[in-house]
């Protein structure tokens, strides 16, 4: 049965998966080696994994996204999840389950700030700068919010 | 009264939704329902893993939840099963640590296990 794919944004030296759908195991091992040619390629600063809409990370979800952060770790790029959801962490705490060497923020504005991005949202129309001046996109501007 | 097969991982993701939205007529919370359903993907993973293909059932009870996960696989090690009942499990991978998690999120979990039958019982109330 094709159960689709996650799909990964590129987007200004950082990779961005936003989890929408019911999470099948073979839709996360597919993740973690698109993951891996996606950092490949584009030799991302980070990687963005938002879980907001994720409603369970039993034990083999956290061993992808560990397996995930700790391969993008090996190839230089930070792993960032943001957004998981309040009586997702209770349950990984109380099972003992945790993400290791992954950082977690609770929104996706959050890690891109975390990644050097800064996100300017005092004007109408919000800009992402990129802070870094080593960056071949540093002075980048774009509308996006 | 909910029966349902377990024989893929479609049937795990099918067992989380039909479990999730029993709880939730039952009138378990958010956080409720969350932990119930991640104690039954643990355990029907295992299913999966160990044994191949087995099934579910979940019924309301009079205090709230009793599920039934089962398979006919070559069962669970009484030392694991000693180990999980006392609160000594310690490893963090495999069948054990699934079980172990999941009698932490429960009310109760019970282990019924031989070669080629395995039971497992796991309750949660209002």
């Amino acid at each position: 049965m094709d159960q689709g794919k996650i799909p990964i944004i590129r987007m200004m030296r950082c990779l961005l998966v936003s989890i929408q759908m019911a999470l099948h195991d073979e839709l996360l091992e597919q993740l973690l080696d698109d993951l891996g040619a996606a950092i490949e390629e584009e030799r991302p600063r980070g990687v963005v994994i938002e879980l907001a809409n994720v409603g369970i990370i039993d034990s083999f979800t956290t061993r992808i996204l560990n397996q995930i952060g700790t391969m993008a770790r090996l190839m230089g790029a930070r792993t960032i999840v943001a957004g998981i959801q309040p009586a997702v962490a209770v349950t990984m705490v109380e099972m003992g389950i945790e993400l290791e060497g992954i950082e977690t923020v609770l929104g996706v504005d959050d890690a891109l700030e975390l990644l050097g991005f800064r996100i300017d949202d005092t004007e109408a129309a919000p800009t992402f700068t990129v802070e870094h001046a080593d960056d071949e996109h540093a002075g980048a501007t774009d509308g996006q919010t | 009264m909910l029966k349902l097969p377990i024989e893929s991982s479609s049937d795990l993701v099918a067992v989380r939704n039909a479990v999730g939205k029993l709880a939730e007529e039952i009138g378990f919370r958010n956080a409720q329902q969350v932990k119930i359903i991640t104690a039954v993907s643990e355990i029907v993973r295992n299913v999966l893993n160990y044994a191949g293909t087995g099934g579910c059932i979940a019924r309301r009870t009079s205090r709230g939840i009793r599920i039934e996960v089962w398979d006919s696989g070559p069962g669970i090690p009484v030392e694991t099963i000693q180990a999980i009942e006392t609160g000594s499990y310690v490893s963090k991978t495999g069948m054990g640590k699934g079980i172990s998690g999941s009698k932490e999120l429960m009310d109760s979990l019970s282990i019924l296990s031989s070669p080629g039958n395995t039971q497992i019982f796991m309750e949660m109330n209002l």
